[in-house]
């Protein structure tokens, strides 16, 4: 008899169930269509702005501080740059820092958390969970003025200050699960099996984790974006003319309310963002419960 | 022939999931008496909660029922108002569930689940030490020791007998009429489980409740209700009082189930019973039994059978009972 | 006289908490020859899941000595010999909790066969192993929520065999499964065990099923050994007031069985919590028999019959051997 591997769900509909929960949600869709715009602007925006230009050293004291138009959607600011095209750059710059801290954040965290869970007993579970309370404990603001005033303010060391604050909470939170799951019975059986500890950390653990941290990652989009503008609101992050949602607000709040435009829409902006990754969270939330509903 | 406090007429209930609708209960009926005790058996997945379920209206919300009636002192408990629904769980009808610790709330101590329960119960306003006079009075009548020590207590430091008991306790504040036991026992040892039963037996006695009783473990039933219901798939495959259906089983269901149940005087491990049950997806048309019965006939897959009487008072849901097909043994 | 394939003595497991210790198994001596099912019956506190996590491995013995082959087992898994990991494996008792819900049936089973490697191919051997625990091969693209429990529990079956082990620990296995599922299940069970050469640890708290897969029986309670005894002597002749407690609260369906069990003693109390065992006998506050001696004493473990050990003082007498 031959022993072949057979085949098992065609992967339609092994995904299929997954966007089946993630849609079962309309706000989740929402969420995703806002995200997905928000991509789509950013990846374009030197095609689709209509005065790319404003994005760069741009000055046409003409068309300043111009109320919203037909002409420009969301009005100028005091320098004549169209709003609404700085938006869209500034989205890029906001999605660069999401991309970025991710990346570098997310894996090490996971796999810090995973040794720390696995090997609870052990002394350096316990190192690993301590250097991770230290980096928890001083607020992410702090760390992000500390780190930025030893290397110059500019956009990469602003994404690296934000990017030393958050891997610990992926530490935390792999830590967290990692530790109960050790203790179920599947795993108890791998290790009389004589399976190595990187077999259970990352094919036994890992997975049943993995619906948790797809759903940090989804809110993290919103909370980076959230933490980046702050940086750049006192100055830290993007510096001038790169257009950044933060700077924006800054920049623009010397005119309120009399020109409100040159503030609210970024801020409106940063609003829509952080609400469309959270309803994304939702979404991949629910897609990893495992509720009959 | 008692007057009839619950009857549940031709249930339908489904279940949405993602693959479809889970057709679950497939015209049940039940009937329990004033001061009856009734029995449900069955195994897992079999239906048994989500009777129970639709009667007292707990269903979850992926739950319907698509048809069917169930009427309490002959008023039809699926279409009363939140008013008087919740007038019958306050003062006629509570329910025990299985696990005992899931039905307390973990973050409050007995004394504060209980006076809530107490209080809502009444007719009048109760002061503190009335209500804690009533609380005293049920915890005794749960035959639990040191009633004051455990009123102060998390449910976390008490046992798992003593839970249960606190339980009972709950439940009889607000049934006056009739108890639902959900697997009472089950997660509990042995000897405290048989504690619990013969506990469970005087109250109902005593107080002339009717009680109903799930559970897939036949040997508590037996001892304890005067009417069983044997459901498989969904279905009431077998009724009647509990020592003929036991000693004399006629549903080919209920005839391999006993079988299957290892014997204390021994005689080796039995057969069971081959085959699965059939998926809620797409069950079939006839006979739910029909993909494991050994005594299959054609007519098993056109309709499900309707209950025959096979002798005094017990019925079973089987073609083979009906003169039409041979009235085989 | 064979020589016992596993034999503890004095063996002993404390658990330190912050609430104090916990004497979870004390002081227990049993013997076990190949080829038995050696049955463990108790309720909740009574030590069997603690012997049986010893056994394995889990932790190792407080004190006393667990010997398996000649080899001393008071080393926990992670320092045994491989050779010792691999012949001894545990099916468990939640089937749901048993298997890793992300992997399929394949990927379970494949665990042990990529670390112990044989001549033949891996797919083979999984398909082998599906074939010995009497399931379809197309079950190993499934996934555990596919599964019913009686199959989940021969998926772990099927794993455990992966390492071709001499003596199989099963804790509780049938206990989350309907009744028509579970006779299947041991069927398979008692079938593997003719022809494989295995040994069964079996622990359990169903008598009815104990009575009919089990060739020995021990019984504990509190963490100490009450009785053991050949399974036909422990049901007709039980000798401990606690087996008698405990097999007359067995709900049975026949008069035939009724009328099997011993006279009823109807347990009163709750169990007592690991942390406050009562001394002398710890069975004392619930016995209806109870002496003075029994609450200052602690009664031992003595052969009062041809292979039937009792620790009761009701039974002071070893039988005298002819």
């Amino acid at each position: 008899m031959r022993a072949t591997k057979r085949p098992g769900l065609p992967l339609s509909q092994k995904y299929g169930k997954y966007w089946y929960k993630f849609s079962r949600n309309r706000l989740s869709i929402v969420g995703l269509v806002a995200i997905a715009a928000v991509v789509f602007v950013a990846i374009f925006a030197p095609w689709i702005s209509p005065y790319p230009q404003s994005a760069g050293l741009y000055v046409n004291f003409n068309q300043a501080s111009l109320p919203p138009s037909a002409t420009h959607l969301f009005g100028t600011d005091e320098y004549g740059r169209d709003v609404l095209s700085r938006l869209m750059f500034g989205f890029r710059y906001s999605l660069e820092l999401v991309v970025v801290v991710l990346s570098l954040d997310v894996i090490p965290g996971v796999v810090l958390g995973l040794i720390a869970g696995y090997f609870i007993s052990r002394w350096f579970s316990t190192v690993i969970m301590r250097v991770a309370d230290v980096f928890i404990a001083v607020p992410p603001l702090i760390l992000a003025l500390s780190v930025v005033a030893i290397l110059k303010p500019g956009g990469i060391n602003a994404f690296l200050a934000i990017a030393l604050a958050w891997w610990p909470w992926y530490t935390r939170l792999v830590y967290g699960q990692a530790s109960s799951i050790r203790n179920e019975d599947f795993v108890h059986a791998a290790q009389l099996a004589g399976a190595s500890s990187t077999h259970i950390m990352f094919r036994e653990i890992l997975p049943n984790i993995l619906g948790s941290i797809l759903t940090k990652v989804s809110l993290d989009g919103g909370w980076t974006i959230l933490i980046g503008a702050a940086l750049s609101y006192v100055g830290l992050g993007a510096q001038a003319p790169t257009p950044d949602l933060g700077t924006m607000i800054s920049d623009g709040s010397a005119y309120l309310p009399a020109q409100w435009w040159i503030s609210m829409f970024p801020a409106l902006a940063i609003v829509v963002v952080i609400l469309g990754f959270n309803l994304i969270g939702d979404g991949v939330n629910d897609m990893f419960s495992s509720e009959i509903r | 022939m008692s007057m009839s406090l619950v009857q549940v007429e031709n249930l339908k209930v489904e279940y949405k999931v993602y693959e479809g609708w889970l057709k679950v209960l497939n015209g049940v009926n039940i009937s329990v008496g004033k001061g009856e005790k009734v029995g449900i058996i069955g195994e897992s997945a079999c239906g048994k909660t989500t009777t129970v379920k639709s009667m007292l209206r707990l269903l979850a919300s992926n739950g319907r029922i698509t048809q069917g009636k169930v009427t309490y002192h002959g008023d039809n408990v699926l279409d009363m108002s939140r008013g008087d629904l919740t007038s019958m769980r306050r003062k006629k009808v509570s329910m025990i569930f299985q696990d005992p610790s899931a039905a307390l709330n973990p973050v409050f101590t007995i004394k504060e689940q209980m006076y809530d329960i107490i209080r809502v119960s009444a007719d009048e306003r109760l002061s503190t030490s009335e209500v804690h006079e009533r609380a005293v009075g049920f915890l005794k009548q749960a035959a639990l020791p040191e009633p004051d020590r455990i009123l102060d207590s998390y449910p976390f430091q008490l046992s798992g007998g003593m839970k249960q008991r606190v339980n009972i306790a709950f439940a009889l504040i607000s049934a006056n009429e009739l108890l639902v036991a959900d697997e009472p026992g089950t997660s509990l040892d042995v000897t405290i489980e048989d504690q619990i039963m013969r506990l469970l037996k005087q109250i109902v006695d005593e107080r002339g409740l009717s009680i109903i009783l799930i559970s897939h473990a036949l040997g508590t039933v037996k001892n304890f209700v005067d009417r069983v219901y044997v459901m498989y798939a969904g279905t009431i495959v077998e009724e009647g009082p509990t020592d003929q259906v036991f000693s004399d089983p006629r549903h080919p269901y209920t005839r391999m189930l006993i079988d299957s149940i290892p014997k204390l005087t021994g005689g080796g491990v039995p057969e069971g019973i081959l085959g699965q049950v059939p998926s809620y997806l797409t069950p079939p048309n006839g006979c739910r039994f029909v993909t494991r019965c050994p005594y299959k006939m054609p007519v098993c897959d056109g309709a499900m059978p309707a209950l025959y009487s096979v002798a005094d008072g017990q019925a079973a849901a089987c073609y083979l009972y009906d003169e039409k097909y041979g009235a085989k043994k | 006289m064979s020589e016992p394939i596993l034999s503890a003595h004095n063996l002993t497991r404390y658990f330190q908490t912050n609430k104090g210790v916990i004497k979870a198994v004390e002081a227990v001596d049993f013997a076990m020859h190949e080829g038995e099912v050696f049955g463990i019956v108790g309720e909740s506190g009574s030590g069997k899941t603690t012997i049986g996590n010893m056994i394995i491995g889990i932790y190792p013995p407080t004190s006393g000595t667990l010997v398996y082959k000649g080899e001393d087992l008071s080393k926990s898994a992670n320092r045994r010999s491989k050779e010792l990991k691999r012949d001894i494996q545990m099916v468990f008792q939640n089937p749901a909790s048993s298997l890793n819900p992300k992997r399929t049936v394949r990927q379970a089973i494949e665990v042990p066969l990529k670390v112990n490697k044989t001549d033949v191919s891996i797919a083979q051997r999984v398909d082998e192993l599906l074939n010995l625990v009497e399931l379809p091969l197309e079950f190993a693209e499934r996934y555990p929520g596919e599964l019913g429990g009686g199959e989940k529990q021969l998926v772990s079956i099927a794993r455990a065999l992966g390492t071709n082990p001499s003596l199989l620990v099963l804790d509780e296995p049938t206990s989350a499964l309907d009744v028509s599922i579970q006779a299947k299940m041991i069927n398979v069970l008692l079938r593997l065990k003719e022809r494989l050469g295995l040994s069964y640890i079996f622990i359990t708290h169903n008598l009815s099923l104990m009575r009919n897969v089990a060739d020995r029986v021990m019984i504990m309670y509190l963490g100490k050994v009450r009785e053991i005894a050949p399974t036909e002597e422990f049901f007709r002749n039980p000798l401990h007031p606690y087996t008698k407690m405990l097999l007359s609260s067995i709900p049975v369906i026949t008069d035939v069985e009724e009328r099997a069990k011993p006279q009823r003693i109807v347990s009163t109390g709750e169990i007592s919590g690991a942390l406050n065992i009562p001394p002398g006998c710890s069975f004392h506050p619930r016995c209806p028999f109870v002496m003075d001696t029994c609450k200052s004493t602690d009664p031992p473990l003595l052969e009062v019959e041809k292979n039937h050990w009792v620790d009761c003082h009701l039974y002071p007498n070893e039988y005298k051997k002819t």
